[in-house]
């Protein structure tokens, strides 16, 4: 089906409370139906294969020893007590490491950044508490871990900065003073048009301090690898709980000095990755290093006390945001300087750059400024995590809108419908220079309104009978999902590409096999690709095997990340689809002595009127070469790559209704509805599956969530499942879910990324909605999270202000 | 974490600061040593064990007196790391001040203790609540050691800290507890109306031994 005409027959709006859309009707589990996900049966059954399952025969166990020290130096380090322990094969040091590899690279670096190595071990100062310092194989975990207890290490303190903003203070102790002068990694304003200008013709201006909580993503699997050398045929295969096997191939082959064709990634399952498992990790480096050290295979396995410092936390910072208005709420102009948080060091991806792509949101706003600050403090490394940048920046900018609401004392809905981009004002280029494809944002803002009664629940006032408050609390916003090219890439020195590709081979039992360097991270790749193929070559959905994450089979990638997989792989697999469905229809209809043009694929054979051929006769005959048209080749494979052109914006509106008390600052979210645009939705349950299980981790760091650090030991003091709180089921407040199917018109079918959105709103949302609650208290909130605690000392706060004289 | 707590005791004050210079007999007063060693005036080596239900830890301190006021003051630290578990670092700076009250003294413990690593971040609450049954245990023990009753066996380790029965009531008159501001709260110092932050208070010395049970949950991990 060509894309316009798909996009002709879209539905232009599906809507469901509970259950997920209804999916247009197709043939063959294509576009738009909600087939069993193909990952379910395995990882339901118990028979997933996480990194943890590749048990080889006589794997020894790694366990890395950590600074207990958020910024210290090895005064001395002994380990021969610990390597001569019962069960010890090998310990590495600093020095080792220095002496075996280079460092570990960063994939997606700050635009304007120093380089900072980074090796797998320090070997003289550690810049966070947990950074790792001593590796040690033994022939178990617990061996290895006794072994560290004879470890003998003496540590210098060295004075310690944990607060981001702090950290750029003159005075504040520099992490790493033989590459820097101060803790600013970079710098990077960006904008368009004359804010200056637009700032001071302005009615009125509102503006204020925004702290975003420094969460982390808890993916159930840990991370985990297992590496093996076979010296002789100079092979490392690693398996690896990462979303981007391709991407740490390169980096271990670049870390230990070897060559890349040397070295497999496999990423067979992966308990969940949200970023936190974007390139190679020390640990990585480590066990590939013992592992062909000693010549037998190496496994380590994250628990989860080391994982709350071992891998990458998420979102800290600090938004220093303004809007500017005129007397009727025209947003003349927005800026933002904001300080991200990076942690001891620069880890492959980093901080979250997308705060400054997207901070004017779906407004109709032309002039801004944005600018991004990069600190590093002596805490564990910033990475990626779900969102990426996007609901800090949204807290900051809904919590301005509303505030400018009530200053000009307009409804804040009303207020939102007067500056949201309308569907002919798109294509629009914010002043970020983000274009936003398509879309119909006031009609998503104006479902939500709908869905919750707003009008009604306006009049009925905020006092209830128990006393409590009622509060509303609105938010709209996009998406980046996908990058725009690697051309735009190159401009900030990252180290991958746009694209995504995969390898379709045809097989003789009629099936096909789909290979793909994209790991299944619960993304449900495995069951998007094979409705795109089924949908483009026609045969049953059911046919269609996808192959993922393993280095050696698959064409070389991108990975799975940023919202981006289906963008880009839509249109490899669609051009891969369409030359083995052509080549296909060519030898069958020779066979058939009719012409292609009558023939379809369907199902399991290929069909021209009454006449039917199985397709496993068809692919037998070109896979031997026996009974094909002369002027045609033998075998039936194919292999795409597609870069796509554009990002793709997708959107929403949300609405959180919110009982508080204004006594003790408890509150109880009651309703939460979202209206979300991914354009085409090739499998409207996994969507839905998508938006709801990010919605869960937006509203874990919207209402708990928070890692904290003492600011005078610099000590992480919540790391373990005892003290950092991650919602449950029974947390998650109900959520009511509208779709709207806006088709894209930069991509394959139409599709947008899905996967991160739901991250977005929560925060604004709930945020809004107690302060509409407490708005004659005059209650402001301005961090994350919201809890009962953070409302009553904010109540306390503005009681305090009104009693003053 | 910052701690304070002081009591009164029915002795004199001379012959309490005598009892303070005898490091050994002061450190049997804390549940769950079991080693003392002194190297010298000011320096010494305690091994200290602390168990919740079947879970136990055990930790090797050196501790240095680095002040000694005759009468009024003695100032200690205390630093150290785990013995099995691997869990982290302990550090903590002591003091003991003596005030006369009454025919009595009052002794005022203050004390910073921060712990490193894993053992910092782990059951924060636990470790007060542990904490409060080992500090009305050294109490006690203080008081009984100065009055004068001796014990053939050091101070079985403290298990479930939290319920400790109230060990042989001895001469302690009242217990007063106080606790500054958690640290690195994100709103600065919590005032005392505040429903918050309303941990079981804790003292220095008993913190530090009750702080060690954090590598209890690594200790039952591993076995």
């Amino acid at each position: 089906l060509p894309s316009a005409e798909l996009a002709a027959t879209a539905p232009g709006i599906t809507a469901a409370s509970q259950a997920p859309a209804a999916p247009p009707v197709t043939r063959r589990g294509g576009i738009g139906a909600s087939v069993a996900r193909k990952e379910d049966d395995r990882l339901l059954r118990g028979d997933g294969r996480f990194a943890d399952d590749v048990a080889p025969a006589r794997a020894l166990q790694m366990a890395v020893g950590r600074c207990p020290f958020p910024h210290a130096r090895i005064a001395r380090l002994d380990v021969t007590a610990a390597a001569s322990a019962a069960g010890v094969r090998q310990v590495f040091t600093g020095a080792d490491v220095l002496a075996r590899t280079d460092p570990i690279s960063v994939l997606r670096p700050v635009p304007g950044a120093v380089p900072l190595p980074f090796y797998a071990l320090a070997s003289a100062v550690c810049t966070w508490e947990g950074q790792p310092y001593v590796s040690i194989v033994a022939e178990s975990r617990h061996l290895a871990e006794d072994a560290l207890d004879l470890v003998d290490v003496e540590w210098d303190p060295l004075p310690h900065v944990t607060d981001t903003l702090g950290a750029l203070e003159p005075g504040a102790p520099v992490l790493h003073p033989d590459e820097m002068a101060d803790n600013l990694v970079a710098s990077n304003p960006q904008g368009d048009g004359d804010s200056e200008a637009a700032l001071a013709r302005a009615y009125v201006i509102v503006e204020d301090r925004f702290h975003i909580n420094r969460v982390t993503g808890l993916p159930m699997e840990t991370r985990a690898v297992v590496a093996q050398w076979r010296p002789g045929a100079r092979e490392l295969s690693v398996d690896a709980s990462t979303q981007t096997p391709h991407l740490m191939r390169a980096q271990l082959a670049e870390s230990l000095r070897m060559d890349e064709s040397e070295i497999q990634v496999r990423a067979s399952d992966v308990g969940g990755g949200f970023g936190l498992k974007l390139g190679a990790y020390p640990e990585d480096v480590l066990a590939s290093l013992h592992a062909i050290s000693l010549r037998r295979p190496v496994k380590w396995v994250e628990d989860r006390l080391e994982h709350f410092r071992a891998t990458t936390h998420a979102r800290e910072a600090v938004h220093d945001f303004r809007i500017a208005a005129d007397r009727d709420g025209r947003m003349l102009a927005m800026t933002d300087t904001y300080t991200t948080d990076l942690g001891g060091q620069n880890s492959p991806f980093g901080s979250a750059q997308l705060s400054s792509i997207v901070f004017t949101g779906p407004y109709r706003v032309s002039d801004g400024t944005v600018e991004r600050r990069v600190a590093l403090t002596n805490k564990t490394p910033i990475g990626a995590y779900r969102g990426y940048g996007q609901p800090e920046v949204n807290f900051a900018r809904e919590r301005l809108v509303d505030r400018l609401a009530r200053r000009l004392g307009i409804d804040p809905l009303e207020l939102r419908m007067r500056n949201l981009l309308t569907p002919d004002e798109l294509p629009f280029t914010n002043p970020a220079g983000a274009v936003y494809d398509s879309g119909d944002y006031p009609r998503a803002l104006a479902m939500v309104a709908e869905a919750i009664d707003y009008a009604e629940l306006r009049a009925a006032g905020r006092v209830r009978d128990d006393g409590r408050l009622t509060g509303i609390g609105l938010t709209s916003f996009v998406e980046r999902t996908g990058y725009a090219s690697a051309r735009f890439l190159a401009k900030r020195g990252s180290r991958f590409g746009a694209h995504e590709s995969v390898t379709v081979r045809a097989n003789r039992s009629g099936g096909i096999d789909l290979y793909t360097g994209v790991s299944s991270i619960g993304q449900s790749p495995e069951t998007a690709f094979a409705q795109l193929f089924a949908e483009v070559h026609g045969i049953a959905y059911e046919r269609v095997r996808v192959h993922s994450g393993d280095t050696a089979s698959s064409p070389l990638n991108t990975g799975a990340f940023a919202s981006r997989t289906l963008i880009a792989a839509a249109g490899a697999i669609r051009e891969a689809a369409e030359e083995l469905r052509d080549k296909t229809l060519r030898i069958a209809a020779w066979r058939m002595h009719v012409d292609p043009s009558e023939l379809v694929i369907d199902g399991d054979s290929v069909r021209g009127g009454p006449e039917a051929i199985p397709l496993a006769e068809i692919q037998t005959a070109a896979i031997i070469g026996q009974g094909i048209p002369p002027d045609e080749r033998p075998g039936l494979e194919a292999t795409s790559h597609f870069e796509p052109e554009a990002a793709a914006y997708a959107f929403g509106s949300a609405a959180a209704v919110v009982a508080v008390d204004s006594e003790t600052g408890d509150f109880t979210v009651e309703r939460f509805v979202m209206t979300h645009d991914c354009g085409v939705m090739v499998n409207p349950v996994v969507v839905e599956g998508q938006v709801r299980g990010a919605l869960a981790q937006g509203f874990g760091a919207a209402l708990g969530e928070e890692l904290r650090y003492d600011a005078e030991t610099g000590q992480l003091v919540n790391g373990s499942m005892l003290d950092y709180f991650v919602p449950t089921a029974a947390d998650v407040p109900p959520v009511e879910l509208l779709h709207t199917e806006v088709p894209s018109p930069v991509t394959n079918f139409g599709v947008r990324g899905v996967g991160e959105i739901g991250t977005i709103p929560p925060g604004a949302a709930i945020g809004n909605a107690v302060c509409d609650a407490l708005a004659d208290f005059g209650v402001e909130l301005t961090r994350l999270p919201v809890t009962p605690e953070a409302i009553w000392r904010a109540l306390q706060h503005a009681r305090n202000r009104q009693e003053a004289p | 974490v910052k701690v304070q707590q002081s009591f009164s005791i029915d002795q004199p004050r001379d012959r309490v600061w005598e009892f303070l210079l005898n490091i050994p007999d002061v450190a049997r007063c804390v549940p769950g040593v079991e080693e003392v060693e002194v190297i010298d005036d000011e320096h010494s080596r305690v091994r200290l064990t602390q168990a919740v239900g079947p879970m136990s830890a055990t930790f090797d301190l050196k501790m240095r007196i680095t002040e000694r006021v005759e009468h009024e003051r003695l100032q200690f630290t205390a630093s150290g790391k785990a013995v099995k578990g691997a869990a982290g670092t302990v550090r903590t700076i002591n003091t003991v001040s003596l005030d006369d009250d009454g025919d009595g003294t009052r002794v005022a413990l203050d004390a910073d203790m921060a712990m490193g690593g894993v053992l910092g971040s782990i059951g924060q609450k636990v470790i007060a609540k542990q904490a409060t049954g080992v500090t009305t245990e050294f109490a006690a023990a203080l008081e009984r050691a100065l009055n004068g009753e001796t014990r053939a066996e050091p101070t079985p380790p403290s298990t479930d800290g939290a319920e400790v029965p109230s060990p042989a009531p001895g001469g302690v008159r009242r217990s007063r507890h106080q606790i500054a501001a958690p640290t690195g709260g994100r709103d600065g110092p919590a005032a005392s109306r505040e429903p918050w932050h309303q941990d079981p208070r804790v003292t220095g010395l008993a913190g530090l031994s009750a702080g060690l049970v954090v590598a209890l949950t690594i200790a039952l991990r591993r076995r």
